[in-house]
C-alpha cells in the first residue's frame, strides 16, 4: 500500500471516528436525567 | 450577488445544504420542549400550543411547492435567505407574543413558510441540478441524514438551552444562530443566473400539469401521505400508548426515541446509497412492506422493554429513507428544472398525511379508548402504500422538447 493510500484511509477513519463521536455525544445527551425527566412531563401532558 | 457564474461544486453544495437542513429540521423538531413553559407563562391550556405546531406543519406543506417554485426560478440561494429570515422572525414571534391567536396564526404562517424555505423541498433541487446522475440519489441521502442528523442532535440541545437560559432567551439565541450560520451557508449555494436555452423551455404551470397528469407521479402522492400518516402517528401517540400498556418509565420511551433518531441518519443515508443501483420503487416498496411488518410483529409480540427499543431501531431505518428515494425519482422522470417545486407538491402529501395521523389517533383514542383501530389503519396503508409503489414508472418522461434533466 502506498503513502498516498494509507493517507486517504487513515483520513476516512478519522472522518468515521469523529462521526461516530458525535453520534456517540448526541446519544448520551439523551440519557441525562434532566432531559429524560423534561421529556416525559411533556409526554404526560400530552397523553 | 446571489448568482454565481457557474454551478457550484456538488461537495459545497452538500456541506451547506446539510448544514442548513441539519439546522431548520433541528430547531423545529425540539419545539415540544417550550410546550410547557410558553403555555405557563402565558396562562393558555395546552391546546393553543398545539394548534400552532399543527398550523405550522400544515403551512410548511402549503408553502412548499410555491417556496420550491421561487427555488427553482430564482436560484436556492434567495430562497434560503429568506428562509433565514422567516425562521428568525417566527422564533421571536414566539418568544415575544402572548396572545393567543397572534401567536397561533403568526408563528404557524412563519415558521411554517421558513421550512418551506429551508427544508428537503427547497435545496432538492440545487442537489439534483449540481449532482450527476449517477450520483443523484446518493446525494439526496446525504442531504437526508443531514436533516435527520439535526432532529437527533438539536433536541438536547435545546432542552439544555431552556434549561440554562430561559425559554425565551433560548427563542432569541436560536433566531441568532440560524441566521448566523443560513445566511452564509446560502452564499454556497448560488447558481448561475438561468438562461433560457432551449427553444421550449418549460413553464411551471405545464410542469405541474404534466406531473399531475402523470399516473406515477400520483401513486408517489399517495405513498408520501402513508409516510406521514406513520410516522407522526408513531412519533407522537407511541408514548401514550406505551404508557397505556404498562410501560410507565419515560426511559424506556426517551431511549426509544433516540435510537429512532440515531438508526434514522443511518437509514436515510444507505436508501440514497441503495437508490443509486437499484430501482427506487421496488425499495420504496420494501420500506412501505417493512414499516407495516415491522408494526404488525411489534403488536404482536409480547411488550417488553427490548421489544420497544428493537421497534424504534427498526422503525429508524425506515423513518425518513422514503424522502431520498421520492426526490430521486421526481428528478428521474421529470428532470430536475422544476424539482423543488415538483417535491414540494409530493410533501405537502406528506403533511396532509401527518395531519391526519395524529388527528385521527386521538380521535379515535378518545371514542375507542384504545389504539387498537388506528394501529391497524396504519398496517393497512403501510401495505397499500408498498403495492402502490410497484407500477411507478421510473423511467425519465418523453417530451418533445425536453426539460434539462
Amino acid at each position: 500500500m502506498s503513502g498516498a493510500d494509507m493517507h486517504a484511509r487513515l483520513k476516512q477513519w478519522l472522518w468515521y471516528a469523529a462521526i461516530a463521536a458525535a453520534l456517540a455525544t448526541a446519544f448520551l445527551a439523551y440519557l441525562r436525567p434532566a432531559f429524560i425527566f423534561d421529556l416525559a412531563s411533556r409526554f404526560i401532558l400530552c397523553s | 450577488m446571489l448568482h454565481a457564474s457557474r454551478l457550484p461544486e456538488l461537495k459545497s453544495v452538500l456541506i451547506a445544504s446539510g448544514l442548513v437542513l441539519t439546522l431548520a429540521m433541528g430547531v423545529r423538531h425540539g419545539f415540544g420542549f417550550w410546550l410547557q413553559p410558553i403555555s405557563q407563562a402565558h396562562g393558555w391550556t395546552r391546546e393553543t400550543y398545539s394548534l400552532a405546531m399543527a398550523l405550522q406543519n400544515l403551512m410548511w406543506g402549503a408553502f412548499g411547492p410555491f417556496a420550491g417554485m421561487a427555488a427553482d426560478r430564482y436560484g436556492t440561494a434567495r430562497v434560503i435567505v429568506v428562509g433565514a429570515a422567516l425562521y428568525m422572525a417566527g422564533l421571536l414571534w414566539m418568544a415575544l407574543v402572548d396572545q393567543p391567536t397572534g401567536f397561533v396564526i403568526g408563528s404557524g404562517i412563519l415558521i411554517g413558510g421558513a421550512l418551506a424555505c429551508t427544508a428537503f423541498g427547497a435545496v432538492s433541487g440545487i442537489i439534483g441540478r449540481t449532482a450527476p446522475e449517477a450520483k443523484r440519489s446518493w446525494a439526496f441521502g446525504i442531504s437526508s441524514a443531514a436533516g435527520s442528523f439535526g432532529q437527533f442532535a438539536m433536541m438536547p440541545v435545546e432542552q439544555q438551552l431552556i434549561s440554562s437560559v430561559g425559554w425565551q432567551h433560548a427563542f432569541y439565541l436560536l433566531a441568532a444562530l440560524v441566521v448566523a450560520v443560513m445566511i452564509p451557508m446560502a452564499f454556497w449555494l448560488r447558481e448561475p443566473k438561468r438562461i433560457k436555452a432551449a427553444l421550449h423551455e418549460q413553464s411551471i404551470w405545464e410542469a405541474t400539469r404534466e406531473a399531475f397528469a402523470y399516473p406515477s407521479f400520483l401513486l408517489l402522492v399517495a405513498g408520501y401521505f402513508v409516510c406521514g400518516f406513520q410516522l407522526v402517528f408513531i412519533g407522537v401517540h407511541m408514548p401514550a400508548y406505551l404508557r397505556d400498556k404498562g410501560i410507565a418509565d419515560p426511559q424506556v420511551a426517551v431511549i426509544a426515541l433516540a435510537l429512532i433518531g440515531l438508526f434514522n441518519i443511518f437509514g436515510s443515508y444507505y436508501a440514497g446509497k441503495l437508490g443509486g443501483f437499484l430501482p427506487k420503487r421496488y425499495l420504496l416498496s420494501s420500506i412501505y412492506f417493512c414499516r407495516a411488518l415491522c408494526i404488525a410483529i411489534f403488536l404482536a409480540a409480547p411488550l417488553s422493554n427490548g421489544s420497544v427499543y428493537l421497534f424504534a431501531a427498526a422503525m429508524g431505518l425506515l423513518w425518513l429513507s422514503t424522502v431520498p428515494l421520492t426526490n430521486g425519482v421526481v428528478a428521474g422522470i421529470f428532470g430536475v428544472r422544476h424539482l423543488s417545486m415538483l417535491s414540494g407538491f409530493v410533501f405537502f402529501s406528506h403533511q396532509v398525511g401527518s395531519f391526519f395521523g395524529v388527528w385521527l389517533g386521538g380521535y379515535l383514542y378518545t371514542k375507542q379508548g384504545n389504539y387498537n383501530t388506528v394501529w391497524m389503519i396504519t398496517i393497512a396503508l403501510g401495505f397499500f402504500a408498498a403495492l402502490i409503489n410497484l407500477p411507478i414508472n421510473e423511467k425519465a418522461i418523453a417530451r418533445t422538447a425536453p426539460a434539462m434533466a
